[in-house]
C-alpha cells in the first residue's frame, strides 16, 4: 500500500542515552570467561511519541510495522581499536487492533502494539511505558574468553548504532555512540 | 440482523495461569458475546469463556504452544476494505457482517453458492437441502443476482476481489454452470475455482474440458481419505475425476476434512496419493473439522483436531519428509506483498488472515530420489522474509526502486541452496518472476512447479475467536449484496446462511413444479461403484493399500 502520511513534525531526533559497559569482574584469567554487559537507551521524540495515540495514527495510515535496527558491540584498544564482538538485531513494533477489554476498555482506542524482540514471538506489553522499554532500552551481555583479550591490561568500550526508516514517528535516520572506556585485566 | 450487544465483564487476566491474550467469543448455546481467554496448558493452547447463563466452555484452540509462538510472529493486520457494504462505527463482531468498516482483510477467496442441492446425502453435512424438513428451501440465485454479487466483489477497494470459488451443494448440478463461470471471467475475476465432489465429472469426463474452456482454473475436490471407509463420498469416483482433469489440463486441489479418530491416520497417505498425481494435483488443503451442532466436551475431545495436530500427523505419516518446521502461517507472506506494494506503489492482493487460521508450505518433487522436498529444505524462508521487510522499509523511506531491485536480484540466490534444490528447478528465477512481475501468471508458473500444502481451520461456536473473524479473508457473496466472512456465515447460520437462503430460495415443492424435476432425481446412486469389478476397483480406487478397499453400495 502506498503510504501517504507525513511524519509527525517537531519531534526531536532519537539519540542514544546512557551507554555503558559493565564487566562481570575487573579481571579474568586467560582460560576463563568474562561477561560484558552493554546498556543504553534510545531517547528523543519518537520515544516520547510512542504511545497509543500515535499507534492509532500509524495504524490508520497503514504504517503498521516500526522496525528498529541495532548494531551493538565491544571494541578493544585505544585510538586504533579492534572489534571484539558485535551483534546486529532488529526489534519490531507491530500495531494491531486488539479486542482485549483490559487494553481497550471503551473501544475508543482500539490499537495496541506487539513488540517482537530479536526474532522471538511477539510480546504484548502491559502499558505504554512497558512498550517503550521493550523497543528502545537495550541490555546485551556478551561472553568472551580471557584468551580473546590476551594477557595484560585492556581498554574496552561499547559502541551502539540504531537506525530506522521513515515512519509516522519521524524521518529515516540513525544515531551512534561509544561508551566511556573501562579497563579489564587478563591474567 | 440487529442484535443486542452485551459484553460481559472480563475476567482478571492476572489470575489466569500461563495467560497469552484476551479476545472475544460467543457462548455456543445462546451466542452472547463473551470475553475469552487464550492460555497455555501442557504445551497446548486453550480458549476459555464463561457465559453467565450456560457456564464455562473450554476448548482446545491450537494443539502446540511452540507452533503458536512461531506463528504469532507473523501477525500482521491487513488493509481491510475501503468500500464497506455495512458502514458501522463501532465494531460489533460477529453481528452486522457484510463486510463492515471494521473488517481487516479484503476478500482473499470469494465463495458463491450457486445451489444448495447435492447429489450426495452425507450424514454429517449441514449444507444441502433435504426433503421432509420443515422450511427447506432450494436456493439457486439467478444469473442477474450472481452478476450483481460478482460486481460487488469486484467493487472492493483497495483490492478488487480477484479469486472466486463456485460452491454448493454440488455446483455441477446446475446445467448453466459453464455460463456462470464465463460470466465470472467476463466480470474480470482471474481465478475461478470449483468446489465439487467430482462425481459428475467422473461420470461425464467431457465436463472437465467444458469447464476448463469456460474459465475454471482448478477443481477444489472433496477428498477425505484414501480408503472407502474414510472417504465414502467419492473414493471410487475421485480417480476418474482426476483423470478427466488430467486430459483437460485442469488442476485439482484435494480437500480433506480432517477429523480426529476418523481419518487423521491417513493425512500422509493423502499426500502420497497427491504425489502420484502431481502432474494434475496442484495442492492439498487440509481442513481440520469445524464442529457443528451441540456436542458434549467428551465428544469434542474425540473429534477435535487443530492445525498443529494435523501438521504433526503429516510429519509422522511421511516419515519426516515434510516436518513441522516446514510450515509457516498464511500471513507470513505479508512481507512479500508489502515489498511488491512498495515497489509498484499499488495496493496488492494480500493474505492477511489471523495466524491461527491457516498454514502452508510448498513441496517440490525430486525426480531422482522420488521424494518430496519442502521449500524450506533449500530456501532460507525466514531470512528472505526479513530481507524483504528491510528492503520494503528502504523503499518506503525513499530509496531508488531500481537500486533496490538490483540488490534484490543480487541477493536472491543467496537464499537458495542450489545443491539441495530438486534437479531441473531454478527457484531463484521463479521467485524473481513472481516478485518483480507480480502478476497472476507468474504466480501460476510457480504453482505449476510445486505442490502447495495448506491447512485452513474454520471456526465453530466452541473455539470462535472474534480476532480471527475480524481478519477472515474467505468470504461469501450473497444476493443482498453483502460479503460475509466464512466463519460468520457458517458458524452462525441462523443469522447468515440459513436466513439468506430462506429469503432468496423457494420451497422445494415450488422448485419441483417450476423445473418439472424431483429433488431426489439427481441423487447419485453409486452407478460407478456398482459397475466396477472388484479387481478394477483395486486398480482404480485411490487406496494406496489394497487391504483397505471394501466395496460399498453407494447412497
Amino acid at each position: 500500500m502506498e503510504r501517504k502520511f507525513e511524519p509527525l513534525k517537531g519531534l526531536e531526533k532519537l539519540y542514544i542515552r546512557g551507554i555503558s559497559l559493565t564487566p562481570s569482574s575487573p579481571s579474568v584469567r586467560f582460560d576463563e570467561t568474562l561477561d560484558l554487559t552493554v546498556r543504553f537507551s534510545l531517547a528523543g521524540g519518537a520515544r516520547d511519541a510512542f504511545n497509543q495515540e500515535t499507534w492509532h495514527k500509524a495504524y490508520e495510515n497503514w504504517d503498521k510495522l516500526y522496525r528498529m535496527t541495532y548494531n551493538v558491540g565491544i571494541k578493544k584498544g585505544g585510538v586504533i581499536s579492534k572489534t571484539l564482538v558485535t551483534q546486529k538485531f532488529v526489534r519490531k513494533a507491530s500495531f494491531y487492533w486488539t479486542r482485549n477489554p483490559d487494553l481497550n476498555p471503551d473501544y475508543s482506542k482500539k490499537i495496541w502494539v506487539m513488540i517482537i524482540l530479536e526474532g522471538r514471538e511477539p510480546t504484548i506489553p502491559k502499558d505504554e511505558g512497558n512498550s517503550r522499554t521493550m523497543l528502545f532500552d537495550v541490555e546485551k551481555t556478551f561472553r568472551v574468553l580471557g584468551s580473546d583479550l590476551g594477557k595484560g591490561k585492556h581498554t574496552l568500550k561499547a559502541y551502539a548504532k540504531a537506525s530506522w526508516g521513515r515512519h509516522i514517528f519521524g524521518e529515516k535516520g540513525s544515531t551512534k555512540k561509544i561508551s566511556v572506556p573501562i579497563t579489564v585485566t587478563c591474567k | 440482523m440487529a442484535q443486542l450487544i452485551h459484553i460481559e465483564k472480563p475476567i482478571e487476566t492476572s489470575k489466569i495461569k500461563n495467560f497469552i491474550r484476551q479476545t472475544q467469543s460467543v457462548c455456543p448455546d445462546c451466542l452472547k458475546i463473551l470475553p475469552a481467554n487464550v492460555f497455555e496448558r501442557d504445551g497446548k493452547v486453550f480458549m476459555s469463556k464463561i457465559c453467565p447463563t450456560h457456564g464455562e466452555c473450554e476448548e482446545l484452540y491450537f494443539g502446540s504452544y511452540e507452533m503458536y509462538k512461531k506463528f504469532s510472529t507473523y501477525w500482521m493486520d491487513g488493509k481491510g476494505t475501503l468500500a464497506p457494504n455495512v458502514p458501522i462505527e463501532k465494531c460489533a463482531c460477529p453481528t452486522n457482517c457484510g463486510l463492515c468498516s471494521n473488517h481487516l482483510s479484503h476478500t482473499g477467496l470469494g465463495n458463491m453458492i450457486i445451489t444448495n442441492r447435492c447429489d450426495l446425502t452425507c450424514w454429517y453435512c449441514f449444507f444441502y437441502v433435504k426433503k421432509g424438513l420443515e422450511g427447506a428451501y432450494v436456493y439457486e440465485p439467478t444469473m442477474e443476482q450472481m452478476t450483481a454479487m460478482i460486481r460487488t466483489l469486484r467493487a472492493q477497494r483497495p483490492v478488487p476481489g480477484n479469486s472466486m470459488q463456485i460452491t454448493g451443494g454440488e455446483p455441477t448440478l446446475r446445467d448453466d454452470l459453464p455460463e456462470i463461470v464465463s460470466m465470472i471471467k467476463r466480470e474480470g475475476v482471474s481465478h475461478v475455482q470449483l468446489n465439487t465432489n467430482g462425481i459428475n465429472i467422473a461420470l461425464r469426463p467431457d465436463l472437465a474440458m467444458t469447464l476448463k474452456k469456460a474459465g475454471v482454473s482448478n477443481l477444489y475436490l472433496s477428498f477425505d481419505g484414501t480408503t472407502a471407509k474414510t472417504n465414502p463420498k467419492n473414493h471410487w469416483e475421485a480417480p476418474h475425476t482426476i483423470e478427466a482433469c488430467r486430459k483437460a489440463h485442469l488442476g485439482v486441489v484435494l480437500v480433506p476434512t480432517c477429523i480426529k479418530s476418523i481419518n487423521d491416520h491417513e493425512l500422509g497417505d493423502i499426500l502420497r496419493f497427491a504425489q502420484t498425481n502431481i502432474d494434475t494435483v496442484r495442492a492439498i488443503s487440509y481442513q481440520p473439522v469445524s464442529l457443528t451442532g451441540r456436542m458434549s466436551k467428551k465428544e469434542r475431545e474425540k473429534y477435535r483436531i487443530t492445525i498443529p495436530d494435523c501438521i504433526e500427523r503429516v510429519e509422522e505419516q511421511t516419515n519426516g519428509e515434510v516436518t513441522k518446521d516446514d510450515w509457516f502461517p498464511i500471513p507470513s507472506c505479508s512481507p512479500v506483498t508489502h515489498f511488491v506494494e512498495a515497489f509498484t506503489k499499488k495496493p496488492q492482493y494480500e493474505l492477511s488472515i489471523h495466524f491461527a487460521c491457516g498454514a502452508g508450505t510448498y513441496v517440490f518433487f525430486d525426480p531422482e530420489t522420488k521424494k518430496l522436498i519442502p521449500i524450506t529444505k533449500f530456501v532460507d524462508i525466514k531470512g528472505m522474509l526479513e530481507f524483504l521487510e528491510e528492503k520494503t522499509e528502504e523503499l518506503e523511506s525513499g530509496a531508488n526502486r531500481y537500486l533496490i531491485a538490483a540488490k534484490f536480484l543480487s541477493k536472491i540466490n543467496s537464499f537458495v541452496n542450489k545443491e539441495k534444490q530438486p534437479k531441473g528447478l531454478s527457484l531463484a528465477k521463479l521467485l524473481t518472476a513472481a516478485l518483480l512481475k507480480h502478476d497472476y501468471s507468474s504466480v501460476g508458473q510457480f504453482h505449476l512447479n510445486s505442490m502447495f500444502l495448506g491447512m485452513m481451520h474454520f471456526q465453530d461456536k466452541y473455539n470462535q475467536d472474534e480476532e480471527r473473524l475480524q481478519r477472515c479473508d474467505i468470504h461469501y457473496v450473497t444476493p443482498d449484496l453483502r460479503i460475509i466472512p466464512f466463519c460468520s456465515f457458517n458458524v452462525i447460520p441462523e443469522w447468515y446462511r440459513d436466513r439468506i437462503q430462506q429469503k432468496y430460495g423457494i420451497p422445494i415443492e415450488e422448485w419441483e413444479k417450476k423445473t418439472g424435476e424431483k429433488l431426489e432425481q439427481r441423487l447419485y446412486r453409486g452407478t460407478m461403484r456398482r459397475n466396477i469389478q472388484k479387481h478394477e476397483m483395486n486398480q482404480m480406487a485411490c487406496a494406496t493399500q489394497a487391504a483397505h478397499i471394501e466395496p460399498i453400495t453407494g447412497t
